[in-house]
């Protein structure tokens, strides 16, 4: 299998999960845990960017408020996301939370009888919670214990001259017009928050926040 | 009065059902009546055929196994569209004589923007090109159409999103212009040197062209999506062949214009010339066909709130680096 993703993004926490319908249907040669990367993240999305990194971490933290020390289950968290599938970047994140906890959209799998139903555990929500944040809920279905993410892009740390740099060089290198440095150092500074925000984890709490809920049926 | 023909098309598919309907709408002759047998509520047809002001529409029989749709021409419209049919047909051919230009100009004094863009659709159907129709509506437009479309167009202010797009076409003409004088003096030169600040000014001209894809992308994403909603279909997907046409000339000239010196300046020079005079010639007069038959049918087909939606829409899309503050929000 070839190998050519930078070495930094390897080095992301990876999220921990079982995951009882591979189990059931025999594609894991034993019972155990899975763990899902930034990496795997990265090949479903495409590419990695703040965007990609932030639903990530949304749904790390979420997880590890929810389940604690225990393994998060696969098909047994719902998500909530509070926007439009269409709106900004609520799509992108949602199909982050899908591929990590298996929450499906209307398109999901519809289970086998009574059990691994992924179909709807997704939604989107009209409500905005926070004017300035965008919000997402993660349920349990096993004791319906919840946790509210909000996330506050604006809040993400970059230096202002970067930022600038970063979209100064961002046209040549959509229009395919810039040189092999311009692009290089592009791709250097996209990278750098990326990593920032998911290797150095500094003043994560200024931009992603978690509060509990009382979940409909929650359970002790 | 004459009695009135019948078409039944239950049962056909897409294609055969047009192939029926719309010759049969287009011979009816002044005063007669066409009754049309679906077995579904026949909507895109309704409102093609209210599009074009002289039928009066009405529902013999409205479901639930099939719908009657009668169609009576009216008799106070003459035969203008055929009339202007011809015309097209004629100034499609070759150079229009001045005759011709007038006859249209005259006949152009009655016809409105919404008619325009269903005789686009119309030729397409009668087996027009795509490509034929933009060149020769092109021609047409710039040549004949100008002023009496001008006369009839409708106007609208700020923040209203047909008023920003018509705004930032303002600022791509600019440009187009100064591309047209570089261009100019471009053709006496012998070498980069002798183009001095040209050469900043060609990349600055450069990037305010591929910066007007924001323009394109609200365009395409969210006003002629509404109109593509409403079966206004040709017309938008005509601009959007010219989208892509343009996209690339932009795309080479933006990335000649950000490294030049890595290219043989006789190459260049031939290069930034062609691009520079097919952009400062079509997109001037795509951009007249969009503020005075596109904008002018959105315009006529789409109540305030749908403009509100799209206003919404285009603020979240984003806008180009020169569109106005004041338009934005």
């Amino acid at each position: 299998m070839n190998d050519i993703f930078r070495n930094t993004l390897k080095r992301v926490k990876p999220i921990r999960f079982r995951e009882p319908l591979a189990e059931t249907l025999g594609a894991l040669k034993e019972e155990g845990a899975l763990d899902y990367n930034f990496i795997d993240v990265v090949k479903m999305s495409g590419h990695a960017c703040p965007t990609v990194s932030a639903a990530y971490l949304c749904c790390q933290t979420a997880l590890e408020k929810l389940y604690g020390d225990t393994i998060p289950v696969r098909g047994e968290i719902a998500v909530t996301v509070y926007g439009e599938p269409d709106e900004g970047v609520y799509g992108v994140m949602a199909q982050v939370f899908s591929f990590l906890t298996g929450a499906a959209a209307a398109t999901g799998f519809k289970g086998l009888g009574h059990r691994f139903k992924r179909k709807d555990l997704l939604r989107f929500h009209l409500e905005k919670v926070d004017p300035e944040a965008m919000c997402f809920e993660f349920r349990r279905l096993d004791n319906g214990k919840a946790v509210l993410v909000r996330f506050y892009p604006q809040r993400i740390p970059f230096p202002e001259e970067k930022a600038k740099q970063l979209s100064h060089l961002l046209q040549p290198v959509l229009w395919e017009a810039a040189t092999e440095e311009e692009t290089k150092q592009f791709q250097g500074l996209w990278m750098e928050k990326v990593e920032h925000m998911l290797l150095k984890r500094e003043g994560t709490e200024r931009w992603l926040q978690l509060e509990e809920r009382r979940g409909q049926n929650e359970r002790s | 009065m004459n009695a009135a023909k019948t078409i039944d098309v239950k049962g056909l598919d897409h294609a055969e059902r047009e192939g029926l309907i719309f010759p049969g709408v287009e011979a009816l002759k002044d005063g007669e009546t066409l009754r049309i047998v679906v077995e579904f509520n026949p909507v895109p047809l309704v409102y093609l055929l209210k599009a074009q002001d002289n039928f009066d529409i009405s529902y013999e029989k409205e479901g639930p196994d099939e719908w009657i749709l009668r169609v009576a021409k009216g008799s106070a419209q003459e035969d203008q569209k055929g009339q202007f049919k011809e015309l097209l047909t004629q100034l499609r051919e070759g150079e229009a004589s001045p005759e011709t230009k007038e006859k249209a100009r005259t006949l152009l004094q009655q016809v409105d923007a919404k008619t325009l863009g269903v005789l686009e659709q119309e030729l397409i159907r009668e087996g027009v090109s795509h490509e034929e129709i933009r060149r020769s509506l092109c021609d047409i437009h710039l040549e004949v159409l100008r002023d009496s479309l001008v006369a009839k167009r409708t106007e609208v202010s700020a923040p209203h999103p047909v008023h920003t797009f018509m705004q930032e076409h303002e600022i791509i003409l600019d440009n187009l212009r100064e591309l047209g004088s570089l261009v100019d003096r471009l053709k006496g030169l012998n070498s980069f040197d002798g183009m001095g600040e040209d050469l900043e000014k060609l990349e600055d001209i450069a990037h305010h062209l591929v910066e007007a894809e924001s323009h394109h992308q609200r365009e395409e994403e969210v006003l002629f999506s509404e109109l593509e909603k409403r079966d206004i279909v040709e017309p938008p997907e005509i601009m959007k062949m010219d989208h892509v046409e343009f996209r690339k000339r932009k795309q080479e000239l933006y990335q000649l214009s950000h490294r030049p010196r890595e290219h043989d300046f006789n190459k260049f020079k031939a290069r930034v010339i062609e691009l520079g005079e097919y952009l400062a010639r079509e997109l001037e007069s795509h951009i007249f066909k969009e503020d005075n038959i596109i904008y002018q049918i959105a315009l006529q087909v789409l109540i305030p709130e749908d403009w509100e939606r799209i206003k919404r829409l285009c603020d979240e899309l984003g806008y180009c680096c020169f569109t106005p503050e004041d338009q934005k929000e």
